[in-house]
């Protein structure tokens, strides 16, 4: 066990450092920096010469890629070219926002995709499951920037206007300390990923319940006398677990980078807002930063992904 | 005539003066702090009265008055020579000022300066190199500290050290030295002449130079990483910025020592959402009380949501413009030598001018752009430096398919003209490149439609502005010269820019900041440019750039699409006053307001 | 003996037939699918929308989609135009049409992409282990560890722009069509290959395969004749959500400015530049497009949702 873990450690540094070079070549060739300058003709030929030499951008690639590396080990992310602020600063102020956005958007969409999920496996066929079949991939098939939007014009705007209490559309400055207020401008967003996500899980937990039902040992279980509802939650949700617990794995990342255009649509403060503007003015410092805290998430996280397999399914083996 | 202009230009500032010493009467009685904004004759006399209104920003009472902002992208620093994003200016102007501004009729208007130098005033000197700026007396950084002609000559210095990364020094690189007699007194010599001298130091749309506070930033190094850059917390505005939460908002509150007296205002508030379509909600449910970047494309929208949503646009001086890859391998006269050469059948001044007249320009702007802009007949428009004897060419398909048939393009069997250029069989058949911004997207279908109907096929190929613009070494299309034809919007005010026609800008692997991207080298009209860069008498300098205007006319180099206009949303509660093409709506944010 | 276990697997399959009588695979599948009675609505639909975008596109040209006349600019649907004009006056309906062949080629052409890759390799690193899959556990985590819609970006810039036309089937293509296809599929196959990776491994641990390992059949044969097949149910689910969200993806690139090139239509851009009017009363430039789109998706998937179920020989039999 002990060397599997340490094994892991060793690979998932070397993950870490593929990662990096990766992530830095392609953000450094996503854009120009200095682009937003461009139309502006104040801007003479030597103010721009001069700015790429600050911004170290004339250095060879390999030159700028170690200098950076050297720094981020120390854990200092550098600045932005933009924002002229620390990375680590500029990411510790939105992480709090995304977390909980994103944190109460996965439990919201979990518990409603295994309840979804559950009655449409147990149910397998009848009215129920078309029902909820349906209503999840309608949820599915819209784009988040549209179904987000929808929801804002329909509960922020229309509510308004009908004169009908209404919720806000996020755009407002609020009191993030007043958990009324912060619950109140979450309730948009959160519905938005819920009503998109919900769907692929239900549909993960309906086909792992379907199969898992249909082994041999729940047979078993089943002839030893054990009633549907008992065989349900004893074995074959344990085991239904195990692509849910893959899925949910897959998607940490992404709660920290926050879901870019739901963050943008409801102006949150979070991450994905963050890595959406400061990729778009290819600011590299905060984009690579951002990727980086990420990358580690994923790379720590798949390890313990691989440790609670063992615990939900004694039959894979740790080697 | 230059008498005239300078008469002209004094009595205005004069007028504003006054119209500054009434608007600041008023409020003495409301807010104590206007001890320190008196009018300038007053405070001469009265030295007693020569202190300042408060230390610290004036605190937001209960149930003040509060308008908040939506910005689609967070200003990256609020001092001007560290940023060139419009959304850092339009705070800029909020909190930092400058010696001068254009207002709302384009006048240009002495801020921190007791007037603007003439020759007359004895500002301006009789060879154009000196120019005296007398500040106005008794003025007060919003943390008490007297603002001094020291503080002008610290603005230079931070700006020209080389150990600070501006974004730009463009002017200021031509001051050879600045010289602070007493404390209200700048006297600035020029090393050569520069007759665009009002843009420095001074504000309008396309330039920000604001005076910087010598006691708060003296001795820094680097000056780009230091937090007063990004976030200056000491005004000379109406307002200071007091809160700034990244990706959230930032809050502003009234300066005690703001020149013209306290704003009227209690408090802004400026929110970072993401885009306009979130704006537009959250003016309607009154989330937020003023939009200031909507694009023309948003207009028939915003009409359908009056009255929640108020709407204005003011003509702007930017314009987009379509262009030519004038590329020449060879370069002209031992001149311009270019990188990539342009598409061959762009040399024959009648194609240039066959697809100029072959695109319905004027239906583009009554339909997409409801009629709300002008296609102008030249660059700087709504501005005093358009050459008024020239015309814009109607759309005329049948003379453009005449043009095309005369210079040797017949129709194909697909429909598409082919030729002989330089020796070559060549079909009419090139890429026109420009952003991904929706407008731009149907105004080049519609392009397309157009020239298709003479037998050109001009192909849109849309790149996210990131690479579009991207430098020459990152192989950006513009700067490398790797198009065909090419369109975006530039500016020109508060003064006219004549590099970018220069045959010695281009860019190339040994000039790759160049900053000629039309890859254009006309001798003529290069030194032509050149020469208004080196004339300082106004009239004169105004009759070369007329012939300027003229030149690019008759020779189809650029084919100007539409001015562009500031399209603003607000709430009905929020009242601001006149905006300008080169005013911008925040020059008088002192004087906003709100109606419940 | 492997040929036994071969026939011990159909044996099990053909005598779940009702009737007693011998079904081959294909038939039994087809059986289990009609049970799937929103699966077989979702085939009808599904068919009826590529039928009509393969049959109109013989009644109205692609000129007619690209025809631009501003007199009839956002014209309301008539007798003339039954979906009405966009901004720049151009036929919906042909642009629906138009549309939707670009967004099925795409989606389908992506999703292959991705299938291929995801189960490639993950069953290889499954079935294979140790260093394999080491190698290609790190190469997918890090892809993972990098947002889709940041990938999207950074790809789309870095394959670059001027791709010239392709001309398939009769059909011309922009450039920017072959663009979108690879940066969509190259893009979504990790979560796939993990699934597919997560159930070789438990797949390993069964008798059968164990059984035809020891028996000495190649690897090559285990893998494809026992992993591969035996993982369907999974890769079925998987590529169905996939293909929804590759015509997803189409939008959100179209969102980003990415897209396909204009003056071709394809449904996500004519969503992308609907999104304008929905608070305007132009209801007919966001209507049909999402229509088409929500239609597409929730067919494909309940095709997906009703082949998993008729696939797994186990799932459908006790419930």
């Amino acid at each position: 066990m002990w060397t599997y873990l340490l094994r892991r450690l060793f690979q998932a540094l070397f993950t870490l450092l593929i990662i990096t070079v990766l992530c830095f070549l392609l953000t450094r060739f996503s854009g120009d920096p200095l682009a937003q300058y461009a139309a502006n003709p104040r801007m003479s030929a030597e103010d721009r010469a001069a700015l790429v030499e600050r911004l170290g951008l004339n250095d060879p690639l390999y030159v700028q890629y170690l200098k950076w590396l050297g720094l981020a080990i120390q854990g200092d992310l550098g600045n932005s070219f933009f924002a002229r602020q620390p990375v680590t600063e500029m990411i510790a102020q939105r992480l709090p926002n995304t977390l909980i956005l994103m944190m109460t958007a996965e439990i919201i969409t979990v518990s409603f995709a295994l309840f979804l999920g559950i009655i449409s496996a147990v149910k397998q066929y009848s009215f129920w499951d078309n029902a909820i079949t349906t209503f999840s991939f309608v949820g599915f098939s819209i784009p988040i920037f549209f179904s987000a939007l929808g929801l804002m014009l329909i509960f922020a705007v229309q509510f308004k206007e009908w004169g009908l209490p209404y919720l806000p559309t996020g755009a407002s400055v609020w009191d993030k300390s007043d958990p009324v207020e912060y619950i109140r401008n979450m309730i948009l967003p959160v519905t938005a990923l819920a009503f998109v996500n919900s769907a692929g899980y239900s549909r993960f937990v309906r086909t792992s319940i379907l199969e898992v039902l249909g082994l041999d040992y729940i047979r078993t279980a089943r002839a030893k006398g054990l009633t549907g509802r008992a065989v349900l939650f004893k074995h074959a949700l344990r085991n239904a677990a195990l692509p849910l617990v893959t899925i949910v794995g897959l998607d940490i990342p992404f709660l920290l980078g926050g879901a870019i255009v739901t963050e943008s649509v409801f102006s949150w403060p979070g991450m994905g807002r963050l890595f959406w503007e400061y990729s778009q003015r290819s600011d590299y410092p905060v984009v690579l930063g951002i990727l980086l805290i990420i990358s580690l998430a994923v790379v720590i996280l798949t390890i313990v992904t691989d440790i609670i397999y063992t615990f939900v399914d004694p039959r894979i083996r740790l080697s | 005539m230059k008498r005239n202009l300078f008469a002209l230009l004094s009595l205005l500032v004069l007028a504003s003066m006054v119209l500054a010493a009434c608007g600041g009467a008023p409020e003495a009685t409301e807010a104590p702090a206007t001890e320190a904004a008196p009018a300038t004759e007053a405070a001469a006399t009265e030295a007693a009265a020569c202190e300042p209104g408060g230390t610290e920003p004036i605190a937001f009472p209960d149930g003040g008055k509060s308008v908040t902002a939506a910005f689609d992208q967070e200003p990256d620093a609020i001092v001007p020579y560290f940023t060139q994003m419009s959304f850092a200016v339009w705070v800029t102007q909020l909190t930092l000022v400058g010696l001068g501004e254009w207002d709302d009729k384009g006048t240009f208007v002495p801020e921190l300066a007791a007037e603007v130098p003439t020759a007359d005033n004895g500002g301006v000197s009789a060879d154009g190199l000196t120019i005296t700026w007398k500040l106005k007396d008794c003025l007060f950084w919003s943390d008490g500290e007297p603002i001094t002609s020291e503080d002008v000559k610290f603005t230079w210095e931070l700006v020209v050290d080389p150990a600070n990364a501006v974004t730009t020094r463009t002017g200021y690189d031509k001051i050879e030295s600045i010289e602070t007699p007493d404390d209200t007194t700048v006297v600035i010599k020029f090393a050569e002449l520069y007759p665009p001298w009002p843009t420095l130091f001074t504000q309008g749309p396309n330039n920000a130079g604001s005076i910087l506070p010598k006691h708060i930033l003296e001795g820094i190094t680097a000056a780009e990483t230091d937090p007063f850059i990004r976030m200056p917390t000491v005004a000379s505005g109406p307002f200071v910025i007091t809160e700034w939460i990244p990706g959230d908002y930032m809050t502003l509150l009234p300066n005690p020592n703001f020149y013209k007296g306290r704003a009227n205002l209690d408090r802004v508030q400026i929110r970072f959402v993401a885009d306009s379509e979130a704006a537009k909600a959250a003016l309607q449910t009154g989330d937020v009380d003023w939009y200031p970047n909507f694009s023309e494309g948003d207009i028939e929208a915003l009409e359908a949501l009056a009255p929640a949503v108020v709407l204005t646009v003011v003509p702007g001086v930017d314009f987009e413009h379509y262009f030519f890859n004038m590329g020449r391998v060879d370069g002209v006269d031992g001149r311009g030598a270019a990188e990539n050469e342009g598409f061959c059948p762009f040399k024959d001044v009648r194609v240039r001018k066959a697809i100029t007249l072959g695109i319905n320009r004027q239906a583009i702007v009554d339909s997409l752009l409801f009629g709300k802009t002008t296609v102008p007949v030249s660059q700087w428009p709504n501005s005093a430096w358009t050459n008024t004897d020239l015309e814009v060419d109607a759309y005329d398909p049948d003379a453009a398919a005449a043009l095309l048939e005369e210079a040797g393009y017949t129709l194909g069997a697909d429909g598409i003209r082919v030729g002989d250029c330089n020796g070559t069989q060549t079909k009419l058949s090139f890429n026109f490149e420009t952003t991904t911004a929706p407008i731009r997207i149907a105004i080049a279908t519609v392009a397309q439609a157009d020239l298709a109907k003479i037998g050109v096929e001009f192909t849109p190929i849309h790149t996210p502005a990131g690479t579009f613009f991207g430098q020459y070494v990152d192989g950006g299309p513009l700067t490398t010269g790797n198009y065909d034809m090419g369109g975006y919007t530039t500016g020109f005010y508060p003064d006219p820019y004549t590099d970018n026609y220069s045959c010695e800008n281009i860019p190339t692997a040994a000039n790759p900041t160049g900053t000629n991207w039309y890859h254009l080298c006309d001798p003529a009209l290069s030194d032509l440019m050149d020469t208004a860069l080196d004339t300082v008498d106004p009239a004169a300098r105004k009759a070369i750039l007329d012939e300027a205007q003229a030149y690019i006319a008759e020779n189809y180099y650029v084919l100007m699409m539409y001015a562009r206009g500031n399209v603003y949303g607000s709430t009905p509660r929020f009242q601001f006053g006149p905006a300008g093409p080169e005013s911008d709506l925040n020059w008088n944010a002192e004087d906003w307001d709100v109606t419940e | 003996m492997a040929t036994d276990i071969a026939s011990f697997e159909s044996q099990s399959i053909a005598r779940e037939g009702v009737t007693g009588k011998v079904l081959t695979p294909s038939q039994l599948i087809w059986r289990r699918f009609r049970r799937h009675r929103m699966a077989v609505l979702g085939m009808i639909s599904f068919s009826l929308l590529v039928l009509f975008v393969i049959i109109g596109s013989f009644y109205i040209s692609e000129e007619r989609a690209n025809a631009v006349d501003l007199q009839a600019r956002l014209t309301a649907p008539n007798n003339q135009y039954i979906m009405g004009t966009d901004t720049t006056g151009r036929d919906n309906f042909a642009r629906i049409i138009h549309g939707g062949q670009i967004s099925l080629i795409v989606g389908l052409t992506a999703v292959t992409i991705s299938v291929v890759l995801g189960t490639l390799i993950g069953g290889l690193a499954g079935f294979f282990g140790g260093w394999v899959d080491s190698i290609l556990m790190r190469f997918t985590e890090a892809m993972l560890s990098i947002p889709q819609l940041f990938l999207l970006i950074v790809l789309g810039k870095f394959i670059g722009r001027d791709i010239d036309t392709i001309t398939l089937m009769g059909k011309t293509f922009s450039g920017s069509v072959l663009i979108v296809i690879v940066v969509i599929g190259t893009t979504s196959w990790m979560g796939l290959s993990r699934i597919v990776r997560a159930n070789v491994l438990s797949l390993k641990e069964m008798d059968y395969v164990s059984v035809s390992k020891s028996l000495g059949s190649s690897q090559l044969r285990t893998f494809f004749k026992h992993l591969i097949p035996n993982t369907m149910g999974v890769i079925i689910v998987a590529s169905t959500l996939g293909l929804a969200g590759a015509i997803l993806s189409e939008a959100y690139v179209s969102f980003l400015g990415l897209g396909i090139q204009p003056p071709t239509a394809s449904w996500g851009n004519m969503l992308t530049s609907a999104q304008a009017f929905v608070q305007q009363g132009s209801w007919w430039m966001w209507v049909f497009p999402s229509l088409f789109i929500i239609l597409t998706i929730l067919s494909v998937n309940l095709i997906g949702d009703g082949l998993r179920d008729a696939f797994d020989p186990r799932s459908a039999r006790h419930l």
